[in-house]
């Protein structure tokens, strides 16, 4: 089963992003903020990381850029963030993020994503 | 309500409070960086939290806010004192919301008047020189240039005109679309406030309308005035649209022609669009098809496509109210406002630049869509334009600059991306392909990687003439092996986007050629068990001193937790008896000296055990004393006095029913201090003291009891005043007036039905008064006391129990029963001998320490017929205990040593025995019964 890391401080957006991937059959474990993240990265292995970028004590950019950096993990990660306006592009894909979506994030358009993120067929 | 919703009503309750804290430090320590950095992070996060829902009111609130706080944090600007009670305001209709969702279960009623008047409040602090955007803007304004909008622009559109604002989207598609080529009225109907007694009937006249099309209600008021709702009185404004003619409309209303108010709508006004924008959302070849089949007048086609998009599309999108609108007017087959319809769609496709598509001219983009299309919506569309925009993003990855150090994983993991995404859409060719690039980019050519990259994204595309394929070119064909395939494709390339990526791999060659190969072969190198072990060291520290983890438990799973531990713990108390009985009357010595040591072990377990619940169930004072910074200072402000608030000790942890039942009289008690405590400040200038109260709170451990302390530096209470106040009032008689020590006269207070604030305040002195806070301490058997100095403050010490769950009580013996009684009741224990006790006035007493004590007798108190026994020494077993002020002296049989219990309440029958306040189950299986002193003296 593959394991996706959800790292966002909102707790309703955590729940959120973990039912629809539970739904389909995926292991889900959550992160509050990038140090928390980093550490569960550094302890388990993950296919997939589920990113927000405003956070407490370390925000997404820097979570990827660690993340990166010591080459924890090729796996993919989705950088999420609520607004269009709010996202510089350019600075989720330098700090190494492999996609950017704006929340709230359709069931069906995140899960096809996730899927191909993740290289599995389609059902 | 589903868990989703409750995760979010907490959620936003959390955040709320936080947010209050923030503004409060912010006030304290005026403009400090942090602050504002997290309080746009948390008004951020609270409102991408409501944009899961559909709760548009909220949205709106909170947008208006973030945009505040974006600007607050990024430009340096004093800050405003008002500006913080508007933000309370905001989250004080936020939190009244999220009791109404809780309430109505998921289906709130907001008051979208009190949202839109918030928001435009807020927007009154802008920075920049725009004026606020006022509800009341006219609709001239609407359709201004959308296109003029800068990138950096946040997607903050100008406020829906307020005729329209009231009316879902539908009513307002029906009514653009049946309006013909008449235009709309919008009428606002505003009854007059007594018309119920003129004969009118509001309603009927909406109802028989000419014309009507939709309409809507709003309350007259503004919104605060749902109390004292007077029912007889009509506070309803009618919001309509109607097609009929002004002239009709003004006949209709011709006796109330004062109480309407008519608008015509725009033409221009339509469509009126709602919803986030993203530009993503559409692709440009969509919305290409959709324009072709316009023009072709093919609405059958149009209307299958939008169908189509539609379905695929987040309904709370811009665009998708664009493309629904644009349905509606095919499906009236007008074309004039199909037109507009398309051309509002493709604004806001064209929107924000940040689209993943390379950014193709939509002109070229309009020039190559030839004839020769079909419209092909499969499915698997869906997953091609995902993969595509996958693969794009991949090759933005892979083009950024490689200096950085975290460059190697940023390709390892795009790399890894690509193979992934191709697997899951079982192209094994590209697969082969894309290894064999890799292979060449580690040998000799790393510049190849990035153009085989362009080469899958022609490859990945269902249908070969998409203008992504514009981003292949000779340059980058070239140096595939597949160039031959390729090259039809991408031959009718323009120029222009040919010397863009010549630029690109000209870059990719000249800087980057030598760092791409090394992070590359990096990548692929540094296994992640290698790293972790390296990054172990790097990270301990700054994990460590993160993350704390914590679970959210049901308080009734704690409860019934402390309940099976209390009974356990009773329960095991039946083994030393066991073994007794084995020992004794089976002697069976082995065994029961086995049973003992086996009770010790159990019963060190169990009280590990309680203890541990005990310690679950604790929380810190600071659970309630975090909402006293912002009252004090609301209450304060209102009563225009400074006053400094200090909390100490918020660490210090109780019970948390004991937390619970402290915060109304807390409150009570501070509001008293600020009301008739703290002076104004120039009265405290004239007494010498300084303009700024201060009110401390501060809360110690000692022993098992919690001590309470709250102290301000007000005018304090004068004992006098009290006295003479007590006496009027019947409470006390004239020789307790002459005999009360100025401590004794303060701690009157206390007593019922005292209440000294000569007039009640809007703030304090409901007439509940101090005995209501005494009450409610009680209740959790904690006892206070009050402590006053005229003209230099009050102190008001306040001890509780830490825990509920277990007291401590002292066990008496009476008439051959067990009694308990409170501990913290119990002043001291005496013998007094029968010669020391006198009768003074029928009334039995003795004199202990040169201060005479009233005794009563418990027997005589529960009514037993029996005399109290006295020892061989002919010495009474007294039990002094305090009583409200009183201290009274009880006569029992005997004293038998105290205990810890836990207090069950009386239940059923049992309930209406007043003289005890609960019973408890002690170590022989016996039942205790604990007394209610105040009920049976």
């Amino acid at each position: 089963m593959k394991n996706i890391l959800i790292i966002d401080d909102a707790s309703t957006v955590r729940l959120y992003h973990r039912n629809i991937l539970e739904a389909s059959g995926y292991e889900v474990d959550e992160a509050t903020n990038g140090v928390e993240a980093l550490e569960k990265a550094l302890s388990g292995q993950f296919d997939l990381f589920i990113v927000d970028i405003n956070m407490p004590k370390m925000n997404g950019y820097e979570f990827l850029q660690n993340l990166r950096k010591e080459n924890i993990t090729q796996s993919p990660a989705v950088m999420v963030s609520t607004e269009a306006a709010d996202l510089d592009h350019d600075q989720a894909f330098y700090s190494g993020a492999n996609l950017y979506l704006v929340k709230p994030i359709k069931p069906l358009q995140l899960m096809t994503y996730v899927r191909l993120l993740m290289g599995e067929e389609s059902a | 309500m589903n868990p989703l919703l409750k995760q979010f009503v907490s959620e936003s309750r959390d955040l709320i409070q936080s947010i209050s804290e923030s503004l409060l430090l912010l006030e304290k320590n005026a403009n400090t960086r942090d602050t504002l950095n997290e309080l746009f992070r948390l008004i951020h996060t609270l409102k991408g939290n409501t944009g899961l829902f559909d709760f548009p009111d909220m949205t709106h609130v909170l947008h208006a806010a973030e945009d505040i706080m974006a600007e607050r944090r990024d430009v340096e600007a004093p800050w405003e004192q008002t500006l913080t009670d508007l933000i309370l305001e905001v989250m004080d209709y936020l939190s009244e919301f999220c009791n109404q969702l809780e309430i109505t279960d998921g289906n709130p009623v907001s008051d979208t008047v009190m949202a839109h008047q918030l928001a435009g409040q807020l927007r009154g602090f802008s920075l920049s020189a725009q004026p606020p955007a006022s509800v009341s803007d006219k609709p001239k304004k609407k359709p201004a240039a959308r296109k003029s909008r800068k990138k950096t622009d946040r997607p903050e559109e100008p406020a829906e005109s307020s005729t329209t604002a009231s009316f879902t989207e539908s009513e307002l598609i029906r009514a653009w679309f049946c309006s013909g080529n008449e235009s709309l009225l919008h009428l606002v109907y505003t009854p007059a406030s007594d018309c119920f007694f003129q004969g009118e009937d509001p309603l009927y006249s909406v109802r028989q309308l000419p014309g009507f099309v939709a309409g809507s209600l709003s309350f007259q008021g503004d919104g605060a005035a749902a109390e004292g709702f007077d029912p007889f009185q009509c506070q309803t404004r009618f919001s309509l649209l109607t097609q009929a003619s002004e002239t009709e409309i003004r006949e209709h209303f011709r006796y109330v022609p004062e109480q309407i108010e008519l608008t015509p709508l725009a033409e221009e006004l339509f469509p009126v669009l709602r919803g986030d924008i993203q530009a993503s959302a559409v692709s440009e070849e969509t919305a290409d098809d959709l324009c072709k089949a316009a023009e072709q007048n093919d609405s059958s086609k149009l209307m299958a496509l939008t169908d189509a998009t539609l379905e695929l599309l987040n309904p709370d999108l811009k665009v998708a109210a664009a493309l629904r609108w644009l349905k509606a007017a095919t499906d009236a087959s007008d074309t004039v406002r199909q037109q507009r319809c398309l051309q509002e769609l493709r604004d806001l496709l064209q929107l924000p630049q940040w689209t993943f598509a390379e950014p193709a001219a939509p002109v070229a983009a309009a020039s190559k869509s030839d004839s020769s299309r079909n419209l092909r919506l499969e499915l698997a569309r869906d997953d091609e334009d995902a993969l595509q925009q996958i693969l794009t993003t991949q090759k933005r990855l892979l083009e950024k600059d490689t200096r950085d150090v975290w460059s190697a994983g940023r390709i390892a993991s795009a790399v890894n991306v690509i193979r992934n995404a191709l697997i899951a859409m079982q192209k094994d060719d590209d697969l082969r392909r894309l290894d064999s690039a890799m292979e060449q980019a580690l040998q000799v050519q790393p510049a190849a990687l990035a153009a085989e990259l362009d080469v899958l994204t022609v490859a990945a595309d269902v249908s070969p003439e998409n203008t992504v394929s514009a981003t292949a070119t000779p340059a980058t064909v070239a140096s595939t092996a597949d160039n031959a395939q390729i090259s039809d494709d991408a031959g009718d390339d323009t120029d222009d986007e040919e010397s863009d990526d010549e630029e690109i791999n000209d870059h990719a060659m000249a800087d980057d050629t030598v760092p791409v190969v090394q992070h590359v072969q990096k990548a692929a190198d540094i296994t992640p068990a290698k790293t972790s072990a390296e990054l172990n060291d790097n990270l301990t520290a700054s994990v460590q001193s993160g993350s704390s983890r914590s679970v959210k438990v049901d308080q009734e799973k704690i409860d019934r937790l402390m309940n099976l531990i209390g009974e356990m713990v009773v329960a095991k108390n039946a083994l030393p008896y066991l073994a007794r009985r084995a020992e004794e009357e089976h002697g069976l010595r082995d065994l029961g000296r086995d049973i003992k040591e086996q009770f010790a072990v159990i019963n060190r377990i169990a009280e590990e055990m309680q203890d541990s619940i005990m310690q679950i169930r604790m929380m810190p004072f600071s659970f309630i004393t975090m909402r006293f910074p912002r009252l004090v200072r609301d209450i304060s402000r209102r009563l225009n006095k400074n006053v400094q608030l200090m909390i100490e000790g918020e660490d210090t942890e109780a019970d948390k029913n004991i937390i619970e039942s402290l915060a109304e009289p807390l409150i009570h008690i501070l509001r008293n201090s600020l009301d008739h405590g703290i002076e104004a400040p120039e009265v405290r200038r004239k007494a010498g003291k300084p303009a700024a109260g201060t009110l401390t709170i501060k809360a110690s451990q000692e022993a098992d009891r919690v001590l309470i302390e709250i102290h301000d530096d007000g005018k304090g209470i004068d004992p006098e005043v009290i006295k003479q106040k007590a006496l009027e009032k019947g409470l006390i008689d004239d020789a307790a007036f002459q005999r009360l020590t100025n401590r004794e006269a303060i701690n009157l207070v206390l007593i019922p039905g005292f209440s000294t604030a000569s007039e009640v305040s809007d703030l304090s002195g409901r007439g509940v008064g101090m005995d209501a806070v005494r009450c409610a301490v009680e209740k959790v058997n904690g006892s206070m006391a009050l402590d006053s100095e005229a003209g230099k403050g009050t102190r008001i010490r306040i001890s509780l129990p830490m825990s509920i769950a277990v007291t401590r009580v002292m066990i008496v013996e009476s008439d051959n029963q067990l009694l308990g009684i409170p501990m913290d009741q119990v002043l001291e224990t005496v013998r007094v001998p029968a010669t020391d006790i006198h009768t003074v006035k029928s009334i039995q007493t003795t004199v202990l320490r040169e201060r005479i004590v009233p005794l009563r007798s418990l027997n005589n108190l529960l009514a037993i017929d029996a005399s109290q026994r006295m020892n061989e020494d002919n010495e009474c077993a007294v039990l002094v205990v305090r009583v409200g002020i009183d201290v009274i002296g009880l006569i029992v049989d005997n004293f038998r040593g105290s205990a810890d219990i836990i207090q069950k309440p009386m239940t059923g029958v049992l309930n209406g025995l007043r003289a005890y306040s609960g019973a408890a189950l002690i170590g022989d299986g016996s039942v205790l019964m604990i007394l209610n002193l105040k009920e049976i003296l």
